[in-house]
């Protein structure tokens, strides 16, 4: 593989000029190399970690790396409603959506319910309330995915009666090609109001899924797709 | 027709009718005024057209009731819901007051219902002035000992303001209440009334509010003619008072007529079928 | 979304109506129920809608300000979406109960609009980096009887359409700064293309299939639906998954292919609405009245489907004493006024309904 980087440096960068690191608007693959920015190939995922029962004192808890992207999840209860809900016959959930230093989009907050209410057997649980906090340490994209994945494995390294685990991909779809798991500055370079991407459709899929029972808990689809 | 004077530095453009043509607004509206004729073509005690109707919304809200009331282009919506047993989470507040009928009103106006456009529609200090000024006005003729410990819960919405928006929203809680069953005591009937150029004008308008005429609005209960609410703002001369007033009272007169002929309208189908029994009762 | 409390048995009766395809107010699965769909409601507003579907009621209004365009988008033109639902609607919506289904709506309608060519966002822009129009959708939910985001999205397509972008008319310089001038006629205004514009088809599944346009029964039956953008073409701009409910893929890829079907049919009969509604006020542009008539109407009365009349001054008392038997206005006075202030031509009844 040649290095074409004027300044050359880390090997990750290859095929890329620092002209190009800098250009916001900069290819999201390298026409020489096949490879991504950050030098992966098309269909390959960022370095995954996780780690569960990070927190003691609470239910469960779980922390998950994709790439740069870091999400801390904590469960706490299922705790007695507070005196202000009125009774529920099932479970509820309430979910925290917080950033380091930045504000984390409303719609966040309401997927994340959603999935979790689909995933959560709230009958084991009734006039009681479940709380889970997410906290985004780095976004460096694909955060809500990351959310989803850290969620699944909090309420599984808590005990807490679900259908399934979740795990959360965000797939991109520039008008030529996917990319698997698109970091931030690729999600900023696809710019939707694009004349080419209108032609040919893009956008960016962000899917929870259910392994065991083949099942989507949360999908979210922004961009245009032809049919 | 001036619905846009008042707009705000942001609001775009300021409409004239262009049959107008070449007379500049100033000397039109002033040769208006010699003649005794109001910027939209009323006559000083000429109310704008009303329209109101009730039961608007199809669906059977529970033993509710709905209302719409317009005036000229001021619209106003009243739902009422109730009487029903107090919810749990006001039960607190019910349990102090077990013979009295828990009330609790929520005004609020559209987005769109101004010329300058809010951006929040909720829990701002004028809708919630708005809601405790409404509340205590009905306060007055809701007949308590009927529905002790019951609940009644009444939303109004301003869907645009014209001018006259507080009578408005009186008279369209009186029909709702009225829709609903909520027993009341007697009808409250609301209008407003302004001076301008020594002469008295009934049903102010937003473009005639806007060029700084005092706004009186009066309400009053139908049958004892006892005023329940009269609230004036912009300066008025105290001599010119009384000739208000008596404008105002007028004005409450005529929108009673109004009311009435709705409520009979309404209630003529339910007229004829209890006539109808009574008759039978009596063969 | 407002829900009611419906018995098993009255849930398992809509469901295996579903299932044999009878829905309990007689349509089949893929039956949309007709609307309704009123112009130019608000007088103060540049375009609005009332658009009721059977109980589902809402008035949209769009109101055009003048704005600067956002640092990383300087050619762009803006449009915002306020949704508001009215304890109007249900009493759920009281305070601040209503806000949760109000920010859903609102992200569902700013994701499906966001797509490129859904409104050619650069047509807004004044002065790049400037000024640019920011077109704001409020929406008021007077009443919420099922399907009420497909009816939010119709209406704010309607009203995109119909909304009057006053022309600018030239740049004031004050001090150096540009400032645009618009226009003072009624009459100079564009409209936005809205071809492409969006609507959204939710599919709640009830039971084991998908229904559109379900009544609010229909949706108190189903635990979490799919709300997807179409636009005329047939092509996707959003997906969102509602509710608690979980889809297997591949019934996943059948209701997409359902949504567009559906949304390209919706988007056909809105255009022609909207066609409809912009060729009546055409009409009215051009005004050709002979002389000694006045334009007995307003062109706003007029677009909200009242019919044309043009009337001879002699007759105006006559027409309205008829019109308006209970209007405050009397004959006598009228022709008083009309004989007294010599301003025939004007069109002293607008903005008085």
């Amino acid at each position: 593989m040649e290095t074409t980087s004027s300044n050359g440096t880390a090997s990750k960068l290859k095929g890329f000029s620092r002209a190009d690191l800098l250009n916001p608007k900069l290819p999201l693959i390298n026409t020489e190399t096949g490879k991504r920015q950050d030098g992966r190939d098309i269909n390959e995922v960022r370095p995954v970690f996780v780690q569960t029962g990070i927190k003691e004192e609470s239910r469960g808890s779980s922390y998950v790396e994709y790439g740069r992207t870091k999400v801390i999840c904590v469960v706490q209860g299922p705790r007695d409603l507070s005196k202000k809900i009125d009774f529920s016959p099932t479970g509820l959930i309430s979910v925290d959506i917080q950033t380091v230093g930045g504000k984390v989009p409303e719609r966040f907050t309401t997927l994340m319910k959603d999935a979790l209410e689909a995933i959560v057997i709230l009958d084991k649980f009734p006039k009681a309330i479940l709380e889970v906090h997410l906290t985004i340490l780095e976004d460096s994209g694909s955060a809500l995915a990351a959310c989803i994945t850290a969620a699944g494995l909090a309420l599984a390294d808590g005990g807490i009666p679900v259908f399934d685990i979740m795990i959360g991909s965000t797939l991109l779809f520039d008008g030529k090609q996917y990319y698997f798991d698109p970091t931030r500055k690729e999600l900023d370079a696809l710019d939707l109001t694009e004349q080419e991407i209108n032609d040919v459709g893009g956008g960016i899929i962000t899917l929870g899924c259910m392994p065991s029972r083949d099942q989507t808990c949360l999908l979210t689809f922004e961009g245009s797709k032809h049919q | 027709m001036f619905c846009t004077q008042g707009a705000g530095s942001h609001s775009l453009p300021v409409s004239w009718p262009e049959t107008y043509g070449k007379m500049s607004r100033q000397t039109t509206v002033d040769n208006l005024w010699t003649q005794n004729i109001r910027p939209d073509g009323r006559s000083p005690t000429e109310m704008r057209q009303i329209k109101c109707s009730m039961g608007v919304f199809d669906k059977d809200k529970g033993g509710g009731g709905s209302a719409y009331f317009q005036i000229g282009n001021t619209k106003a919506v009243a739902t009422v819901y109730g009487p029903h047993e107090g919810r749990a989470s006001q039960k607190k507040v019910g349990a102090a007051n077990q013979d009295k009928m828990t009330v609790n009103f929520e005004y609020s106006s559209a987005c769109f219902s101004t010329n300058d456009r809010k951006t929040s529609t909720k829990a701002d200090r004028k809708s919630m002035e708005m809601s405790c000024r409404l509340k205590s006005i009905m306060d007055n003729v809701f007949v308590h000992h009927l529905s002790e410990g019951s609940q009644v819960d009444i939303y109004i919405e301003l869907i645009q303001d014209d001018g006259g928006a507080y009578a408005a929203c009186i008279n369209a809680v009186t029909l709702a209440c009225i829709d609903a069953g909520v027993p009341l005591q007697d009808f409250v009937v609301a209008c407003s009334a302004t001076m301008a150029h020594g002469i008295p004008m009934i049903d102010i308008s937003a473009a005639e509010k806007s060029t700084g005429m005092p706004e009186l609005t009066l309400g009053i209960l139908s049958k004892s003619k006892e005023i329940v609410v009269m609230e004036q703002n912009n300066l008025l001369k105290l001599i010119y008072f009384s000739d208000v007033l008596n404008l105002a009272l007028d004005g409450c007169q005529r929108m009673l007529q109004v009311l009435e002929e709705t409520c009979y309208h309404k209630f003529s189908l339910l007229q004829r079928v209890i006539e109808a029994n009574l008759r039978r009762e009596r063969t | 979304m407002a829900e009611i409390n419906l018995s098993d048995e009255e849930k398992y009766f809509i469901i295996v109506g579903v299932a044999q395809d009878i829905r309990a107010d007689g349509r089949a699965r893929l039956d949309y129920r007709s609307k309704e769909i009123e112009a130019n409601v608000i007088t103060n507003a540049h375009g609005s809608i009332r658009i009721k579907l059977a109980e589902t009621d809402v008035i949209i209004a769009t109101k055009v300000e003048l704005g600067s365009p956002d640092e990383d988008k300087p050619e762009l033109g803006k449009l915002e979406f306020l949704v508001d639902c009215s304890p109007l609607a249900s009493p759920e919506f009281e305070g601040r109960g209503g806000d949760q289904l109000s920010e859903t709506i609102c992200g569902i309608l700013t994701s499906s609009y966001s797509t490129s060519g859904a409104i050619d966002m650069k047509s807004l822009c004044i002065v790049p980096e400037k000024f640019c129009y920011v077109i704001n959708v409020d929406i008021l939910v007077l009443q919420c009887g099922g399907n009420l985001l497909d009816v939010i999205a119709m209406g704010c397509k309607a009203c995109l359409g119909i909304c009057e972008i006053p022309v600018v008319t030239g740049l004031r310089f004050d001090l150096g700064e540009p400032t645009p001038v618009f226009t003072t006629d009624e009459y100079e205004f564009t409209y936005l293309d809205v071809r492409e514009a969006p609507v959204v088809v939710t599919l709640p599944r009830v039971g084991r299939y998908f229904v559109i346009d379900a009544t609010i029964e229909e949706e108190s039956c189903s635990k979490g639906k799919l709300a997807i953008g179409v636009t005329s073409k047939g092509d996707i701009t959003s997906i969102d998954k509602i509710g608690r409910c979980c889809y297997q893929l591949r019934s996943l890829a059948a209701s997409i292919k359902l949504a567009a079907k559906v949304g390209q049919g919706l988007n056909k009969v809105l255009l022609e609405k909207i066609e409809s509604i912009k060729s009546q006020k055409k009409q009215l542009i051009n005004p050709d009245f002979p002389e000694g008539y006045i334009r007995r109407k307003t062109y706003k009365e007029l677009v909200a489907g009242v019919d044309v009349k043009i009337v001879r001054v002699a007759d105006v008392a006559t027409v309205f004493a008829e019109e308006f038997p209970t209007a405050t206005y009397s004959k006598p006075y009228l022709t008083e006024k009309l004989n007294q202030a010599n301003f025939f031509s004007s069109d002293w009844t607008s903005g008085e309904d």
